[in-house]
C-alpha cells in the first residue's frame, strides 16, 4: 500500500481495519527493522517506505539459489573425477 | 556436454516451499560416505566449494557449535563466507549456518540430509532457510505477529462480505 503513496497511521488503521493502538504497534515495528519511516506533522503521524527494501532481500535469496545449484553441480563433478582415485 | 546437463537436471528437484526456504534434492553417482567426506574434510572442500576460484579455509570445526570460514580469492575480489556447525551426524545429517560477509545479519540455515540409495549412489536432500535481521532479533515474533494476524483477520471480513 505504501508502495503508492504515503499514507497516515489512522488510513492504514482503516483500511486494515485495525485498531490505532494496534496499527502504531505495527509500523512500529516495520520501522524498527527500517523497512518504513515516519514523521509527525501536526497530531498525524504519516508512514512511508524505508531505506531498506525487500526487494534487497529477495535478490539476495535469488543470488544464493543460484549459488547453491551451482555449488551442487561442482560437487557433482569432483565425484566424477575423484571416482577412481577413492 | 548437453547430455550431461539433461542428465543432472533430470536427477535435480529444486523446490521453493516458502518464499524463506530452498530445498533441492539431487541424486550422485557415488558412495554415501565419499559423498560425506566431500562435505566435511577441509582438502575435499578446497578442491569443489569454491567458483572455480581459489578457496582458502581459514577455519573448519566440523563439529557441534563449530565455526567455519571460507574466502574466495578472485579477480573480481575476496569474498568471504562464514558460520557454525550446529550438528554433525555422520554419515546422514549435517546442519550449519551460512552468512556471507556481503550480505551481513542474514543469516541462513543449511540442512544436508545423505541419504544412501542402496545402489552405490546417493540423494542429497538441501534444505536452506533464511532468516533475516529481524527474525534473528525477535522482532516478528514481538509484535509484528500480532499485526500480521490482526491484517489478516481483516481481509478475512472483507472476503466473506464480498464472497
Amino acid at each position: 500500500m505504501l508502495g503508492r503513496r504515503d499514507a497516515s497511521i489512522t488510513e492504514l488503521a482503516e483500511k486494515f481495519g485495525m485498531t490505532l493502538t494496534g496499527m502504531k504497534k505495527h509500523v512500529g515495528v516495520l520501522e524498527g527493522a527500517g523497512l518504513v519511516t515516519t514523521q509527525k506533522v501536526g497530531r498525524v503521524r504519516t508512514a512511508r517506505l524505508g531505506p531498506r527494501r525487500l526487494d534487497d532481500e529477495a535478490a539476495w535469496i535469488e543470488m544464493y539459489r543460484e549459488m547453491l545449484i551451482d555449488r551442487l553441480n561442482r560437487l557433482e563433478d569432483f565425484l566424477e573425477r575423484t571416482k577412481e582415485a577413492s | 556436454m548437453t547430455t550431461a546437463t539433461n542428465e543432472s537436471a533430470a536427477r535435480s528437484k529444486v523446490t521453493t516451499p516458502s518464499d524463506r526456504e530452498i530445498r533441492v534434492e539431487r541424486i550422485f553417482d557415488a558412495p554415501r560416505d565419499r559423498v560425506w567426506k566431500a562435505y566435511t574434510e577441509p582438502e575435499l572442500v578446497r578442491q569443489w566449494w569454491g567458483r572455480g576460484n581459489k578457496l582458502v579455509i581459514e577455519k573448519m570445526e566440523v563439529e557441534r557449535g563449530g565455526h567455519w570460514r571460507f574466502v574466495e580469492h578472485s579477480d573480481q575480489g575476496v569474498h568471504g563466507f562464514e558460520g557454525r556447525y550446529r550438528e554433525v551426524t555422520p554419515p546422514d545429517r549435517l546442519v550449519s549456518t551460512f552468512e556471507w560477509d556481503g550480505m551481513p545479519g542474514h543469516v541462513l540455515v543449511e540442512t544436508t540430509i545423505f541419504e544412501d540409495m542402496g545402489d552405490g549412489r546417493t540423494r542429497i536432500i538441501a534444505t536452506s532457510l533464511f532468516h533475516t535481521t529481524e527474525d534473528r532479533d525477535g522482532m516478528l515474533q514481538s509484535g509484528m505477529e500480532g499485526g500480521m494476524n490482526e491484517s489478516y483477520a481483516a481481509l478475512d471480513r472483507l472476503l466473506a462480505k464480498t464472497a
